[in-house]
């Protein structure tokens, strides 16, 4: 629940926006994910500190690092993640 | 009440004294089993090599206990196939677990490993890829983390075999006194697991914060820089220089299969035959003065014993052998899922996602490891593209070797358009299925490895595996081809065959008449449908009109038999009946269509 408060906290400041459109090479903090479960069990919840890497190109996939777990998710699942800036550094 | 309600009768799952060895995707859980059991299995550096469960036997003191290897899984929520299997497992009253940790990606494996000590079942864990955690800068307080997850911790690199001993010697002394009696692990005493469904409403983010926790006690920092490999890894991530340097890495493998094959084949292999065993078989025989018949079965121009040394020894297994080589290589490597994720906008575009490409890769080599592998696919329509576009349009590597022979003899230019030919036929079936089947194909969602120098002694051991396997499993339905297409041959069937099929092979393909063979030996392997070819004098467009219809005729018997077992029989046929009248369709057209354009000229 602290947590829930947090992110609506933070919600006032920040934009969110889709993983997908993120800019590259930033750290950012969940802020909703899609009902998918292998999600879930990579880790990705709202709160998850996440570091965009990089966004190929023409539709490509978005490569994040989770933690020391490197990741590729293709482009629709990537729209589908929102996600803010994180300020905790 | 009965706990297990996803529990199977089956014989694996009823056995007494199992141990199972568990562990995310990837952290090479299949190294330890091979080193435990001495049964060999194939590991690869990308998740989901293993796709179902291995059993082997594995000796701890003076007991024998079975050893299981489950497929690796991220959680125990049942959201997949490999996850219900390993919750299968876990509920059938193993005596103990030796959890795989990653020491190089700690928090996710021991988030998974909270998941598993909710089962209460005595635990072992190897904290494995110590090498590449040290690599990355992490240095691991091993005592510590016993502490905190209550159970024995051995650091191992199970590649060099370091640290093996030290698991066998503490499963003895955990397992060696007195056993835990079967009824404490029993329902009655249990707080629910997913096996019965009661997960006390938790979607695993407490765990996930568990092993947040552990993880910033016992991990610090070092001031590893990061070394060439892992430069090198994060380069093959990048369109540039990752592009260039993937395609130069598939280049110089092919380069390494096609010319090395070749060469095995002119200099070494071909004078072998031609000039040793297949004369040598001719002194012995001639002189025993066989009926006209049998004699010809055994060393006329389709005898047993010169075909079968021409054709399997000559021709197919330089291509096999170089192709197994350079493939467990790229393997190792950790190469394949990072051509995956470039691939993936252009895979996606042809309908599937570019974790499909590792299978496609798979089936250059056969396709029924392919097949078998695309059960890691989320949806069923992912698996039946998957499986189609390496059904008609993937040459496997025997096919491929005689392809080369038959095609390169003549010009190089042939082998690019029948690849071309080929290219075109799998993007088209990509694009028709995408369109037609029901269903829909989940985006990428793929664990990028760490690129690995493959260590030899596991890489050796896998090679040795698949030639093995090559030998036991393709042998045979080889050496039966060879037998039928002596015995028509000789025996006056093929001349009647040919006589009634000439509308199609001479007519409509503008092949000789001969070529009826490489019909029916198609249907039993591959590359049988391309070798009668090679003796038959085609001019360049029978080539190619040859190679194209080989190429996308029927598979195998053995393919066919995996596509009945993994989907059903209706799937088997009606892929059969495609792929064949394809095959005539285009092989037939282009046959015309060149001769049209020649006409003009």
């Amino acid at each position: 629940m602290k947590q829930m408060h947090r992110r609506q906290g933070r919600h006032r400041n920040h934009r969110n926006h889709s993983l997908y459109t993120a800019p590259d090479n930033c750290r950012y903090k969940v802020a909703a994910v899609p009902d998918v479960k292998i999600l879930n069990s990579l880790g990705f919840y709202p709160g998850t500190v996440i570091h965009k890497k990089k966004q190929y190109r023409l539709g490509g996939p978005v490569l994040i690092c989770r933690a020391t777990r490197e990741i590729a998710l293709g482009k629709d699942i990537a729209s589908a993640i929102l996600v803010e800036e994180d300020s905790t550094l | 009440m009965k706990c297990h309600i996803i529990a199977e009768d089956s014989k694996v799952l009823a056995k007494e004294n199992k141990i199972l060895l568990m562990g995310t995707p990837n952290v090479g859980k299949s190294v330890f089993f091979s080193a435990l059991t001495n049964v060999h299995v194939i590991s690869s550096n990308y998740t989901g090599t293993t796709v179902s469960y291995m059993e082997g036997t594995y000796q701890v003191g003076e007991t024998q206990y079975t050893l299981i290897d489950v497929p690796g899984t991220y959680s125990l929520a049942a959201t997949s196939v490999a996850e219900e299997v390993a919750i299968r497992f876990m509920c059938s009253n193993p005596v103990a677990v030796l959890f795989v940790l990653n020491a190089a990606d700690l928090e996710g494996s021991i988030k998974l490993a909270l998941e598993v000590m909710e089962y209460n079942i005595p635990i072992v864990f190897a904290l494995n890829l110590m090498d590449v955690s040290e690599r990355k800068g992490f240095a691991i307080n091993v005592k510590l983390l016993e502490q905190e997850l209550g159970a024995p911790v051995i650091p191992t690199i199970a590649v060099k075999g370091k640290g093996l001993d030290e698991i066998t010697k503490t499963f003895a002394q955990l397992l060696g006194g007195e056993r835990p009696a079967l009824s404490e692990r029993s329902c009655s005493s249990c707080s629910g697991c997913a096996g019965c469904g009661v997960t006390a409403g938790n979607d695993g983010l407490e765990y996930w914060e568990r092993a947040r926790q552990i993880v910033r006690k016992v991990v610090s920092r070092t001031d590893a820089q990061p070394n060439f490999l892992d430069r090198l890894g994060d380069a093959l991530l990048r369109p540039w220089p990752g592009l260039p340097l993937a395609l130069l890495i598939l280049l110089v493998s092919l380069g390494i299969v096609v010319g090395g094959g070749k060469a095995l084949r002119a200099v070494l292999l071909l004078p072998l035959v031609n000039q040793g065993i297949v004369p040598f078989f001719e002194r012995v025989i001639t002189p025993l003065n066989l009926p006209p018949v049998l004699h010809n079965i055994l060393i006329g121009n389709y005898g047993v014993l010169r075909i079968s040394f021409e054709w399997i020894l000559a021709l197919v297994m330089p291509y096999v052998l170089l192709f197994q080589v350079q493939f467990a290589l790229l393997e190792d490597s950790g190469v394949l899922p990072r051509i995956a994720v470039m691939f993936d906008s252009l895979m996606r575009k042809l309908g599937v996602q570019g974790g499909s490409l590792i299978h496609i890769f798979l089936g250059f080599g056969c396709a029924v490891p392919a097949i078998i592998g695309t059960r890691t696919a989320t949806t069923h329509k992912e698996r039946l593209m998957v499986t189609a576009m390496v059904c008609f349009a993937i040459p496997c590597i025997s096919q491929t070797g005689a392809l080369i022979s038959l095609l390169s003899a003549y010009s190089v230019g042939l082998l690019l358009a029948t690849a071309l030919t080929g290219a075109v036929i799998f993007v088209t079936v990509a694009l028709v299925l995408g369109k037609f089947l029901k269903g829909n194909v989940d985006p990428l969602i793929l664990e990028v490895p760490n690129l690995l120098i493959p260590e030899p002694r596991a890489y050796f051991k896998k090679l040795w595996v698949r030639i093995k396997q090559f030998l036991v499993e393709a042998e045979g339905p080889m050496l039966i081809a060879v037998f039928i297409a002596a015995i028509i041959a000789e025996t006056g069937i093929l001349a009647g065959l040919a006589e009634l099929l000439k509308p199609v092979v001479s007519g409509w393909l503008g092949l000789p008449e001969g070529a009826v063979m490489s019909l029916i030996l198609g249907i039993i392997r591959r590359e049988m449908s391309v070798a009668p070819l090679l003796s038959l004098n085609l001019n360049p467009l029978q080539m190619y009109v040859g190679a194209v219809v080989s190429l996308l005729y029927l598979p195998c018997l053995s393919v066919f038999g995996i596509i009945a077992k993994e989907f059903n029989a209706r799937t088997a046929v009606v892929i059969t009946v495609c792929t064949t009248f394809t095959a005539l369709l285009v092989g037939g057209l282009m046959n015309h269509l060149v001769l049209f354009v020649q006409s003009i000229f």
